[in-house]
């Protein structure tokens, strides 16, 4: 199973939301790292086929998803960034209704209800109106609805936003344990989201694929780069050329967590992180 | 395709407001109605007797019933003689009599009318009143011109008509007169029903889950159209069952067959050769073309904009407009497209859905102007809705 982006491109106007991306997708779960606005969601909307490219294909197995229609979203999962559900319908009744716009048969629907409610631990909710839910209920409701058709793409948009750490842990392992033979992407700018379930990481940046390989790879490659040193508090100023991951200023020093491509002489080298990758792309003061 | 429609049918009135609006449209109508046709009659300067309107409308009827038949010379003859009868030997009428001449007049006037050519043709342009000759004869006294455009009516009036029925009108006149009032307040409820059909999913940002979906895309959208329709044809319905049954409560329906033309003369109305079955048909299926008419359209602009605020706005601005320029423009805008119009509550409008039904219902033209537009905007609204973008959502 493969899932092929070539050249894709969109532009809206004069903005060219998403530039030239080539890539081949493969099972396991390929996190999607950027900052706001970098593309993310304009890419993902055009591989589950929402919004039309500029220029530029998709092949799944092969075969443009163009000519593929509705064969291929039968095979795609989608939640969206702001993912919207009708506040007055009960939660299995929505499933029902999901079901049906899915194409499933009843009596297959039935099962994958049953298993998804389950799985996503909203069994006592079941007959519950969506809009008594809490936030993290939501967004596992919303993993359901994702996974209603056994999906063997899975789209999933920024889906901890707004979560407390521990919905997001079991956020991280609900989406974990489903991305074994399915092709996942998870868009986030949340590092410990994919940190230790990512089988590759995808890094975005004004409309481009920066970087994407697996994380021990990307990792590797920041070797020698990230920096962890004290100094007196009246010297600081002299390393806020270099990207500043943490501070933890003293009464007399500050110890600085850095980022450099050159050797900070003095300082002593740490091994690098998810996080120290995601700042190394985004240190240029960009949002996140 | 089955569950999806019932789906959309349920979106629709999940909402609490559509749900306590919808029973506000259903009852308001005609309570308001049924009061105000009390009213009518409560007056004793108005009906001649002391009795309250209820009370009134029912021995009304029962002398209806009494004298119900078809219009022949004999049946004429009998009544002008019940007539007589009762004028020479009472002079002192009670209420109840009273009533009872007031029915036999109108149903011998009418006889004279259906039976009586020469009089017809030399008549036909006038509305009429009961009075005596100088031989102390009753006759009818030619009043003012009739409006023209009733003349054609008149001119093909009963003359096709093998048998017409006198009887009872009073549930079919009170029930007709309640689902013309229903016209206006239906159809703004209708705008606002339907002004969300299309953009609901994008006001609660489920445009993305459903265009993901395997029967997102088309399916969904043909689904929502056939409920819009649906809901557009069953609405109607209810009114009309509800209407039924309140009036069948209340008074009991006599015969359908009876001429409906009988009852309009009371208030010296235009003629129609439609009975009163036939005539209460006619006011159901204009409030459905209407109900119709009006869904199709709502939901056109809701498959246009995004917001449903915006297409509310349109809808109202579309059908509200015309009628308040109240120039040729509303004519053609409102009545052309929604014979709604046709039903609303004014007192005149009441009075000539038989004969809107004659030049306008059943007029070749009327149906392709309706059913064009209806078959002009159905692919527009699938195809708006296939392509709507998604803007909201992130």
């Amino acid at each position: 199973m493969e899932l092929n982006l070539n050249k894709l491109t969109k532009q809206y106007g004069s903005k060219l939301a998403v530039d030239r991306v080539t890539l081949t997708l493969q099972p396991g779960l390929t996190a999607l790292l950027g900052a706001n606005g970098s593309g993310k969601t304009t890419l993902l909307r055009m591989i589950v086929d929402i919004i039309k490219p500029t220029s530029g294909e998709i092949f799944y197995d092969g075969k443009n998803i163009m000519k593929l229609k509705e064969q291929y979203l039968c095979d795609i999962g989608y939640m969206p960034q702001h993912l919207g559900m009708y506040p007055n319908f009960k939660v299995e009744e929505f499933l029902y209704y999901m079901a049906t716009l899915k194409g499933l048969k009843k009596s297959y629907a039935k099962i994958q209800i049953d298993k998804l409610l389950h799985k996503v631990n909203l069994e006592e909710k079941r007959h519950h109106k969506i809009k008594t839910l809490s936030g993290g209920m939501y967004q596992r409701l919303g993993i359901a609805v994702c996974l209603l058709n056994d999906p063997k793409i899975v789209i999933l948009d920024e889906p901890t936003a707004g979560l407390d750490p521990k919905e997001r842990m079991n956020f991280k392992n609900l989406i974990s344990s489903i991305s074994q033979d399915k092709i996942v992407i998870l868009s986030t700018h949340i590092v410990s989201d994919i940190s230790e379930i990512a089988d590759r990481i995808m890094i975005m940046k004004d409309g481009s694929i920066i970087s994407y390989d697996r994380p021990e790879v990307l990792l590797k490659e920041m070797e020698g780069k990230v920096y962890a040193l004290t100094v007196p508090n009246d010297n600081v100023v002299n390393y806020e050329k270099y990207t500043i991951v943490n501070r933890k200023v003293g009464r007399e020093e500050t110890y600085l967590h850095l980022l450099s491509d050159e050797k900070i002489e003095g300082a002593t080298l740490l091994t690098p992180d998810l996080n120290d990758l995601y700042l190394y792309h985004f240190k240029d003061g960009e949002e996140f | 395709m089955i569950l999806l429609i019932w789906t959309e049918i349920k979106k629709l009135f999940k909402n609490k407001l559509n749900l306590i609006l919808l029973l506000l449209v259903l009852l308001v109508p005609l309570v308001v109605t049924f009061v105000s046709q009390l009213s009518e009659y409560h007056s004793s300067e108005v009906t001649g007797v002391e009795m309250n309107a209820f009370e009134y409308l029912k021995t009304y009827q029962k002398y209806q019933q009494q004298y119900r038949g078809e219009v022949t010379e004999e049946w004429v003859s009998n009544l002008e003689a019940q007539y007589h009868k009762l004028e020479t030997s009472n002079h002192d009428l009670n209420d109840e009599q009273v009533i009872e001449m007031d029915v036999l007049r109108k149903s011998i006037d009418f006889g004279h009318y259906i039976l009586d050519e020469t009089w017809r043709k030399e008549n036909n342009g006038y509305d009429h009143s009961w009075g005596y000759d100088e031989n102390g004869n009753l006759i009818y006294l030619p009043q003012e011109a009739r409006p023209g455009v009733e003349m054609d009516l008149i001119t093909h009036s009963f003359e096709a008509e093998n048998h017409i029925y006198v009887g009872d009108t009073t549930s079919w006149k009170q029930a007709i007169a309640a689902i013309s009032s229903y016209g206006v307040v239906f159809a703004f409820y209708l705008i606002y029903l339907f002004s969300s059909m299309y953009n609901k999913e994008n006001k609660d940002k489920m445009m993305s889950l459903i265009k993901t979906s395997k029967n997102g895309k088309r399916k969904l959208g043909i689904a929502k159209l056939l409920a819009g329709l649906l809901v557009a044809i069953l609405l109607p319905l209810a009114i009309i069952g509800i209407v039924f049954v309140f009036y069948q409560c209340i008074f009991g329906f006599g015969n359908p067959n009876v001429s409906f033309a009988f009852q309009l003369f009371e208030n010296s109305d235009v003629a129609s050769t439609f009975t009163c079955g036939e005539t209460f048909g006619i006011a159901s299926l204009l409030l459905i073309i209407g109900s119709l008419t009006i869904a199709i359209l709502s939901m056109f602009f809701s498959s246009m904009m995004k917001s449903s605020y915006r297409s509310l706005a349109i809808s109202f601005v579309f059908f509200i407009l015309p009628l308040a320029l109240n120039t040729k423009i509303g004519t053609f805008a409102i009545k052309l497209l929604s014979p709604v119009e046709y039903l609303n509550s004014s007192f005149y409008s009441f009075s000539l859905v038989s004969s809107i039904g004659s030049y306008a219902f059943f007029n070749v033209h009327f149906i392709l102007q309706t059913s064009i537009w209806i078959l002009i905007l159905v692919p527009f609204i699938y195809l708006f809705y296939k392509n709507m973008q998604i803007t909201n959502e992130g």
